[in-house]
Parts: C-alpha cells; structure tokens; sequence
C-alpha cells in the first residue's frame, strides 16, 4: 500500500492537469469526427451527396386502406420540460416553455408498422406503448433524451388536461403530410392519448403505407453505410477515423511518456529498497489508465455536447459509449505494454 | 531476534569470479573482471579503487539490481544469478540496507517519512515506523529537520537522512557508497562510531577514499580499473 502512495506523491498535478487538458482536447477532436461521421448528414454537409437517412420527404399517404395504416392527426399538443415548472407543481399553464405541435395517435396493435413506417427517421429507441415519441428539433429545445419524462397538454371543453409520460424514442424532424407548417411532432399510443381526450374530440384519420418513407435509410444502415456504402465516403470516414484515433494515440503516448519520466527517479528508489517490480508496474498503469479513460470519457462528453450544440444532433446513448470505449481502449493499447518496458528497464538501471 | 548459528557460520555475501560489462545498443563497457570476495556476518569490508573502477556496480550487484555477466554470486543463500527479481526484491527490503553515494531520498516526502520508508513498505503501523525514524534521526544529529524536505537541506544533512534510512532497519548487510563523503572529519568519525554501534553483527561493505574511514573497517578489499 505505501509503495503505490509514494509513488503517487510524486505525479506532479499540474503536469497530470495539463496532459488531461491536452488528452481531452485531443480526444474531443477525435471523439468529434467519429461522432459525426456517425451521423450521414456529414456526407450532405461535406459531399453534398446521396445517404438518404435525413431525408425530410413525407411519408406516403395512401387512399386505399387495405393493408395500410391508419394514424389519427391532432392538433396541437402541448409539450413542456417538467423541470420547467416553477414549483415542480403539475399544470402545463405553470411552464415558462411549452410549444404545441402537431400529434399522431397510433394503434399500439399496429406498434410494428408503426416502427416500420418511422424506421428511416428514427434518431434513437423504439416507439413503444408505454411512452411519447418526439420530434429531435422538440427534443433538443428541452434537453430531453430518451428515457426523460415529457409533459403534454391538451386543451378539452373541460379545461386543460395533461399528462406526464417517458420518451421512448426520438425522430427526426419530418412533417406528416398533412400537417401545416408548424414545426414539431409528437407521436404517441392511442391508450396514453385516451385519458386526455375527454371532450377535446376526434383528430383527422390519416392513412399511410406501412413502409418507411421514400429512399430512407434506417440509423443503423445509415452508419452502415457511411462506413462501408460508398466507397469515396468509406475512405472519407476511414481516413476522418485514423485521425482521429491518430492524434488520440499520440496524446497518449506523449502523456504516458511524460508520467513515465516524471515517476522513474521514485521508481527505481523504490525498487532499490525493495518494493517489487509489479506493484510499481501496477501503480503507473492505474495512473496512466485513469488519466486515458477520464480523458477520453471527458473528451466524448465534450465532442457530444459540440455535436448537439453546433449540429443540433441528436447523439445516442450507445453512440456515445461505443466512441469512449473505442478511445479508451485505444489509450490501455498505448499504455501497457509502454508501462511493461519502463518496469523491466528498472532492474537494469540504479 | 539473533540470527541462528548456522546462518551465523554462512557468508552474507560470496561474490566468485564476477565480470560485468554496461551493454547498450552502440557500445559494451567492460567493468568488473574476475572480482571474488565473501563477506561474513559482522565482518567489515573496505571497498576501495579509483574512481570509475566499479564499486558502485558491485554494491549494484551484490544487492540483487544488476545480474553479473559472468560469474556467480550468493546473497544470504539466494543465488544472485538465477533468483526471481522479486525474490532479489524481497531480499532487499528485509535484510539489505544501501546508502546511496547520490542519496536517493525521495524529494517529496519529509526527512522523518524518507528515514522510514523501509519500515512502512515492510508493513509496519505509520506511527511505529516514525518513532523509529525519528529516533535514527536524532542519532545522527537530524532531530531538529524532521519536517524538511532534501531540497531544504544540505549535501551533509542529506547523507545524514540517508544513512539514517539505512540504519532504522537492522539490516543483516549494509551496503555504504561513500557514506561519509559530505561530512566534516568529527562527523565522519561520530557517524562511522554510530553505524558499527548500531549495527555490531551486520556484514558491512564501505566504499571510501577515505582511509580513516577505511581504517575502522576489518579488512580492505582493493579493485583496479578495467582497461
Ligand atoms: N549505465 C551505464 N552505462 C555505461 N557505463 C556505465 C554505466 N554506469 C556506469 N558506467 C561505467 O562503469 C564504470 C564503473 O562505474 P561505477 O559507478 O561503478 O564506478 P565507481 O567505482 O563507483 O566510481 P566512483 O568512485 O566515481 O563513484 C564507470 O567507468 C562508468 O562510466
Ligand atoms: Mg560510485
């Protein structure tokens, strides 16, 4: 226990900050492309080229009904953060923010058409019977994910009636056919509209073809083939990728590097007196690897955030994870086989 | 804790027919050629020879931190060429003692918690290890600088807190590099007084130019540069 604790007096904090400034910078960087190159809009911004996944076109309406899909349209729903209430208290009137959008009703027997028909606008989750679904331009005005909790309110003979339901999943910003201008969407199950309904009437019938809207790409194909579709765009991403990771490395390499020089003097005194070798192995690769995943946990939170913020997109759960991960197994790649040569140069040096 | 007659009987250290050279990539130092030397429990040894000429690298080897290139050698039964490093490690911790002719303190840690590191990786309460720290310090005239660190101290106050290190764990050898090499002459003599005081039945290997300080050593062992 105290050979680790000296060891650890020794890091030098202000050079740990800087090479963790430095690693988050550099991972953000990285963390940045490959997050965005998640999302094929990157080929429309870059290339202004083909990957269909943010296509805005309507779904098909349809006059024949067999076979086809029936969703009610009604209008205006008020959508509201529930943090936004002043006193946690329950009226949607209470909110300083609300919008009202347009509502789709769906029959939750119908679930999978309906997963069907929005599989190639789908941001993240699956619309469900126990939760709303939102637009992402609702969804990102809030800060909501899925998961969060979502006020609605709708406005009957009988005085504003609302409800608190979870988010289930997220689509992108996409207009129903029929819907005018106004932007926003909210999409849920008949049985959670029900309870609010009373006295606000029925909505319009609208019909649609169960398959998804034209040329759309599901978020997973859309990836898919951002990574392996085209082949320019492949290269693109590959070589976006490589930097990325790149530049990650070599931050990693130089802050392992720096740690490594910063300990030795400690660390063969240490080793002199007669701490074994593993236990001052083990103590720079806990250092080292703490530093890469804080860093690389900072730099994905931050590349997300940047993402969100600059491109307002909405990032996946998984998306992000799947980014830290890959970064910071990168970082434990650098890191232990440098931390295995610097403990066997120990015996060899005084 | 008396060691027992056997172990008594037995060698601390058998240095036979050691070489060593200091090979990197580009060039092969030759060092040591042919060195054999054993040393007994309460034996003292002065090790002497022109600067250069590889002392250091035998307290190196005697302790287990280098491997001889040719040779053999024995450390308190553990065979210095074939031993695990962590059983070499483990060796040094619990019977071997080094003062260091740089030192080697750790510059972060006070004068108190460098003089007992050894006691505190060896497992001993942080208390316990620091009344026998400061109670070595007090012996070599450090009681009134517990709290300072070695950058705060001077070349002789530094050695002091070394040999203090050295002397809180009641080593069965203790290996001095030059140990009293930036001490005034009453000092010198005090500290040499103070380490065979403290220290009656440990195997001593001295490294000194100093002949005074080579004079109260039990014997002289001389080595030559290798051309
Ligand atoms: N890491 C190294 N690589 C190459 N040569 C080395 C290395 N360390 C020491 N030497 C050489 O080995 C020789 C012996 O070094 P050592 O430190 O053992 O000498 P010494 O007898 O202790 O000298 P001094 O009295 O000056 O302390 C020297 O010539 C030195 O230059
Ligand atoms: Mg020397």
């Amino acid at each position: 226990m105290t050979g680790p604790v000296v060891l650890l007096r020794h890091v030098r904090i202000a050079d740990l900050v800087r090479d963790l400034v430095m690693l988050v910078l550099v991972g953000t960087l990285g963390a940045f492309a490959m997050l965005f190159s998640a999302r094929s809009t990157f080929d429309k911004v870059i290339f202004e080229a083909a990957l269909d996944y943010e296509w805005r076109s309507s779904a098909p309406a349809v006059s024949d009904t067999t076979g086809a899909l029936t969703l009610e349209q009604v209008s205006s729903v008020s959508v509201a953060r529930l943090s936004d209430t002043p006193t946690g208290g329950s009226r949607i009137s209470d909110f300083e923010h609300s919008v009202d959008v347009p509502a789709l009703c769906y029959d939750p027997a119908s679930a999978t058409q309906v997963n069907q028909l929005f599989a190639g606008v789908l941001a993240d989750g699956v619309l469900d019977a126990r939760g709303v679904t939102l637009d992402e331009a609702t969804a990102y005005r809030f800060g909501l994910r899925v998961g969060d909790e979502v006020g609605l309110a709708v406005s009957t003979n009988a005085g504003l009636v609302e409800r608190r339901y979870p988010i289930s999943a997220l689509v992108l910003p996409y207009l129903p056919p029929t819907a005018s201008q106004s932007s926003g969407l909210v999409i849920l199950p008949q049985t959670l509209f029900e309870p609010m309904r009373s006295g606000a009437g029925t909505g319009t019938a609208v019909t649609y073809t169960s398959t998804p809207v034209p040329g759309a790409l599901s978020h997973d194909d859309a990836i898919y083939s951002a990574a392996f579709g085209a082949p320019d765009l492949t290269a693109f991403v590959g070589v976006v990728l490589a930097l990325g990771i790149g530049i990650w490395v070599i931050g990693n390499v130089r802050a392992v590097g720096e740690l490594a020089q910063n300990l030795a003097g400690c660390a063969r005194t240490l080793f002199a007196i007669g701490l074994p070798r593993w236990k001052i192995r083990a103590t720079v690769l806990l250092i080292a690897l703490g530093l890469g995943i804080l860093a690389a946990i900072s730099a994905v939170a931050a590349s997300a955030g940047l993402v969100t913020y600059w491109a307002s997109y909405y990032i996946q759960w998984r998306e992000t994870v799947t980014v830290a991960v890959l970064l910071a197994a990168t970082s434990a790649l650098v890191v232990i086989p440098f931390s295995r040569r610097a403990s066997r140069q120990l015996e060899e040096s005084r | 804790m008396s060691p027992s007659p056997h172990i008594d009987e037995q060698p601390v250290l058998v240095l036979d027919a050691i070489a060593y050279d200091y090979v990197d990539r580009r060039r092969t130092v030759p060092v040591l050629r042919n060195l054999s030397v054993s040393v007994s429990p309460g034996e003292r040894l002065a090790l002497l020879g022109p600067s250069g000429s590889g002392k250091s690298t035998i307290l190196d080897i005697a302790s287990g931190l280098r491997r001889p290139t040719a040779g053999w050698g024995q450390l308190l039964g553990h065979d210095l060429t074939s031993s695990s490093p962590g059983d070499l490690a483990n060796l040094r911790l619990n019977s071997v003692a080094r003062i260091y002719q740089d030192f080697q303190l750790f510059p972060r840690l006070s004068a108190l918690d460098n003089a007992a590191i050894v006691p505190r990786l060896k497992g001993m309460p942080k208390k316990q290890s620091r009344d026998l720290a400061r109670d070595a310090l007090n012996r070599v005239g450090m009681a009134h600088r517990l709290d300072h660190r070695p950058s705060q101290l001077s070349g002789g106050e530094q050695q002091r807190i070394a040999i203090a290190r050295a002397l809180v764990t009641e080593p069965l050898l203790l290996l001095a590099d030059e140990p009293t090499g930036s001490l005034d002459a009453d000092l010198r003599d005090e500290i040499v007084d103070l380490i065979i005081e403290v220290l009656p039945t440990a195997a001593i290997i001295t490294v000194s130019h100093d002949p005074e300080v080579a004079a109260r050593m039990s014997r002289t062992v001389r080595i030559e540069r290798t051309a």
